[in-house]
């Protein structure tokens, strides 16, 4: 059981308790008639509001609904202090006559979250509690039960001064309960007339049956104002009755209000689906500009294989052909300048056949294919100007698309050591761990490589991005370069 | 007098063996140009009979070039080459002022004499 709960229910066994209590000093009072009248309209309206209110407290933890009930059910009983026939009692009990339309009137204003939060409704609660605590705090010292019509009452224990001072302040806050409980009836009414179809399944049962308490309330005041004290009795007795209600109207209008907690979800739900459209499309943005990198990739490194070509063997295929055909010609005219021609014809030839060779390996290393990341690591350390040390390389094959990209990332980083790091030594270490295949080139060189920098580093994130890899360069100047990549594999 | 050539091309291997070749032919090489712009000052200079003109070149091309050449009223026979073939250039060369043009690979003293007769 929730702390909560257990809560709950010892307020439901005082509520029972006090309730029992107000029965006996009701129906023993000297003063309070009708007695059966009062006990039964004190006991409905006491345990209809707590009981109605811890039930909304229990199923709405969240929402003041609850408590606000539950708070005037325990002040009908505190009110019903003032039936007792001791004058201390007596006079506590009649510090807690009015307070249940206080707490009744920010409950209406508030319904159904209960929270104060517009000027109008924390201005209309305020007043309440200023009538209903303050000024009847203030009452208290100087009201005069028997000069208000009751004989039987027993004394006021706090009594200090002029019964005239304690009917001014009396009727002082019945003036000034008088506009409230008008305003509190327009605002409620306005309120009730701007909701939504929805929200007004929740708000009519609370709305209609406050207002018409209130009506019946504001009519006795006015009535009793006029000095009409009689007359006045009668809708005294049926806001009260209507008061008795009202706390199954709340409940009703809170049970209802699940049409309003439905949408604050949807609300929520929907703040969240914004935001994920927002990563997702984000996303997509970064994949599709990724994707328009890999694309571009290929045409640049095309373009590269091609001016390669262009540039290195065809260039020296030209000028062999060319020398050849001289050579031919020359060929029994002078057989000397045909030898140094023949010389000349055999070097380009194997400068031709070093670039193809060197080109071929960038398209695709054959040795990756064939023997494997092992053997292909090692041909880069051989053909590195700086030292390289390979410290680790994984036992077996790694599926194809990884050991490539590690070799290219390896390649690379290589390369860039080789033209800027001005390095001494490089270690590079390919580790496979826990489904995780982790590369690293390191070096002792300048550092300070920037990753968003240059073509090929962000080519080789790409790459790596593409397996679902992790990509980072680090190095501070002067502390040398760490390339590493993280690629899953299986 | 032998034909004087200016031969336009950025690899100095091709330059070298042209060479070799022109003269060879009974050619004078009077000069060598590395680019476009070099090549246009180098004209003006040398007053070569014949340019062997490289189509890609690092700034110019070699359209771009024997265009301006044309426009500046210098008169030298220019035979367009590349180590790429005429498909390539067809509708480019046939709309240059260019005499001709040549695959670097068929280069020979009879393709030349052919061509500038």
């Amino acid at each position: 059981m929730t702390s909560l709960r257990r809560a709950l229910i010892a307020l439901a066994v005082l509520a029972l308790a006090l309730g029992l209590a107000s029965l006996a000093l009701i129906l023993s009072s000297e003063h309070v008639s009708p007695r059966g009248l009062a006990a039964t309209l004190t006991l409905l309206a006491g345990w209809g509001f707590v009981g109605t209110g811890l039930f909304a407290w229990d199923r709405r933890p969240g929402n003041r609904t609850g408590p606000l009930l539950t708070a005037i059910g325990f002040t009908w009983f505190f009110r019903a202090l003032e039936a007792s026939n001791n004058s201390v009692v007596f006079t506590i009990g009649a510090l807690g006559l009015t307070l249940p339309y206080a707490i009744l009137i920010h409950l209406l204003v508030t319904f159904p979250s209960g929270r104060l939060e517009t000027r109008l409704q924390k201005s209309l609660v305020g007043v309440a509690y200023f009538i209903t605590v303050l000024m009847q705090g203030a009452w208290l010292f100087f009201a005069d039960p028997a000069r208000e019509g009751c004989e039987s009452c027993p004394q006021n224990a706090v009594m200090i001064g002029d019964a005239g001072i304690g009917e001014a302040i009396s009727t002082g806050q019945a003036l000034l309960a008088i506009p409230l409980i008008a305003a509190t009836v327009v605002a409620v009414h306005r309120r009730w007339r701007r909701s939504s179809a929805g929200e007004r399944r929740a708000l009519t049962p609370v709305l209609a049956t406050g207002g018409l308490a209130f009506v019946l309330l504001l009519t006795q005041l006015t009535v009793g104002q006029a000095g009409a004290e009689d007359v006045a009795v009668v809708p005294f007795v049926a806001a009260f009755a209507v008061f008795a209600c009202l706390p199954f109207a709340f409940l009703i209008g809170l049970l209802r209000s699940r049409i309003g907690r439905d949408e604050e979800i949807r609300s929520a739900l929907t703040a969240e689906n914004v935001q994920l459209t927002a990563e997702l499309r984000k996303m997509v943005e970064e994949l599709r500009a990724s994707r328009a990198r890999i694309v571009e990739a290929g045409y640049a490194e095309r373009r590269r294989v091609e001016r390669d070509l262009h540039d290195g063997a065809q260039q020296r295929l030209v000028a062999l052909t060319m020398n050849l055909r001289l050579a031919r010609d020359r060929l029994a005219a002078d057989p000397e300048g045909t030898a140094d021609l023949l010389d000349e014809a055999l070097e380009e030839l194997a400068a031709a056949t070093s670039e193809l060779r060197e080109l071929a390996r960038g398209i695709h290393p054959a040795v990756l294919s064939d023997r494997g990341l092992d053997a292909a690591i090692g041909g880069l350390a051989d053909r590195s100007p700086v030292p390289v040390d390979v410290l680790e390389t994984p036992d077996g094959r790694l599926p194809e698309s990884i050991e490539s990209t590690s070799y290219f990332v390896i390649a690379e980083a290589l390369t860039n050591v080789a033209r800027y790091a001005d390095a001494a030594r490089a270690t590079v270490r390919v580790a496979q761990t826990n489904g995780v295949v982790e590369i690293e080139v390191r070096d002792d060189g300048v550092g300070g490589a920037d990753p968003e920098g240059g073509s090929g580093l962000r080519g080789l994130a790409d790459r790596v991005a593409a397996l679902e890899g992790q990509f980072e360069v680090r190095g501070e100047a002067g502390e040398g370069t760490t390339v590493r990549a993280r690629i899953p594999c299986g | 007098m032998p034909t004087s050539v200016l031969i336009v091309d950025d690899h100095p291997s091709f330059r070298a063996s042209a060479r070799r070749m022109l003269e060879s032919n009974g050619y004078a090489v009077v000069g060598e140009a590395e680019d476009g712009a070099a090549a246009l000052s180098a004209v003006k200079a040398l007053r070569p009979d014949l340019v062997l003109l490289d189509v890609q070149l690092p700034d110019l091309d070699g359209f771009e070039v024997a265009t301006r050449l044309d426009a500046a009223g210098e008169c030298p026979a220019i035979i367009l080459t590349s180590s790429r073939e005429l498909s390539d250039f067809r509708a480019a060369v046939a709309e240059s002022p260019a005499r001709g043009f040549v695959t670097k690979g068929e280069l020979s003293g009879e393709t030349l004499a052919a061509l500038t007769e």
